[in-house]
């Protein structure tokens, strides 16, 4: 279950340690990286509910990494970590889409409130994407459906079949205008021919 | 012709408010000028706003507090917190309410005008995918 899933990127081990440890009990799976960049190619990995993201870390920091995991999983609810809160850096990861952006040293239980909360959050937004998943891919049967009635293939059958009805026509035209068809079979003939048009149109 | 969309800017500097009009009119928006946190209220229970700029320090009320009040009556209503006096607190407390943007005093116009114009567009996918995109 994805939700239950915590990614924790940090490059101090005491944090990944604390953090895995914790919320291991929890009953949550956690998955530890130790920069941005590893932390990105998890993601494009696994899927999971919650990132919990160091905001200083040497290489790719934690607003860069916050952005770049919102592209590969826009689902995934990112919480910054900082000791070092700046108006920057919270206006920076406002921009970027943070789901919280929580101040070191955090109380393990007020850091579990917003991971909880978080975890409750995508359970819902991956429920609504599933629900949205499902009406596309009916949508998607229904316009297949009609397409099948009147598609490329079978467009290219309706044209084959109006040719065919078009040189049929000239035939009966060249009998009556020649004289060997009485005008009487001949209205009936074409009025024969050209119902057989519309259905296939129809 | 696509209705002009409306803001709603709340200051109580009178520079500012002229400030963020003669831009916005200039942009093609509809603006409304609020100068306290009692006449913004007035002017949100009268008509819709498609984006709330706001200060955060206003002599009769908070602006988170007026902000929440924002959300409360316009909930689809994108809301850009400006101020002079920027906190760590506000700038969090604003991501976590999920407002669209926060600006600083002084600040480029340019960029407040991308804001206003990025959140009405998320506005606008967000409801069309409510309602399913339409199809050709």
């Amino acid at each position: 279950m994805p939700e239950r899933s915590i990614l924790v990127i940090d490059d101090e081990v005491f944090v990944r340690e604390l953090l895995e440890e914790y919320f291991g009990r929890l009953d949550y799976e956690v998955r530890t990286a130790a920069s941005g960049d590893a932390g990105i190619e998890a993601v494009r990995e696994n899927c999971f509910g919650v990132a919990l993201v160091d905001l200083k870390m040497p290489g790719r920091d934690g607003i860069e990494t916050l952005r770049e995991i919102r592209k590969i999983d826009p689902l995934c609810l990112t919480i910054i970590m900082t000791g070092y809160p700046t108006i920057d850096s919270s206006i920076e990861a406002l921009r970027a889409g943070a789901y919280d952006y929580v101040i070191k040293p955090f109380k393990l239980s007020e850091l579990r409130e917003v991971v909880d909360r978080a975890a409750g959050e995508y359970q819902l937004k991956a429920e609504v994407d599933r629900i949205q998943r499902n009406i596309e891919s009916v949508e998607g049967e229904l316009r297949d459906y009609r397409d099948n009635r009147s598609g490329p293939q079978n467009r290219q059958q309706m044209r084959a079949k109006t040719d065919y009805v078009e040189s049929k026509l000239r035939e009966l035209d060249e009998l009556h205008d020649a004289g060997m068809l009485n005008t009487g079979e001949y209205e009936v003939r074409r009025r024969d021919l050209l119902s057989r048009n519309r259905e296939s149109a129809g | 012709m696509e209705k002009k969309k409306h803001l709603l800017v709340v200051d109580d500097e009178l520079l500012i408010r002229d400030l963020l009009y003669d831009h916005f009119s200039g942009c093609d928006y509809e603006i409304t000028l609020a100068d306290d946190g009692k006449s913004a209220m007035a002017r949100l229970a009268e008509q819709h706003f498609d984006t709330v700029i706001l200060d955060l320090k206003m002599p009769d009320m908070d602006g988170l507090e007026l902000a929440a009040v924002v959300r409360e009556q316009q909930p689809e209503a994108p809301i850009i917190i400006i101020t002079g006096y920027p906190s760590v607190d506000s700038a969090v407390e604003s991501l976590r309410r999920r407002y669209f943007d926060y600006f600083v005093k002084p600040f480029n116009m340019k960029k407040l005008e991308m804001a206003v114009r990025a959140a009405i567009t998320e506005v606008g996918l967000a409801r069309r995918g409510q309602e399913g995109v339409p199809r050709a």
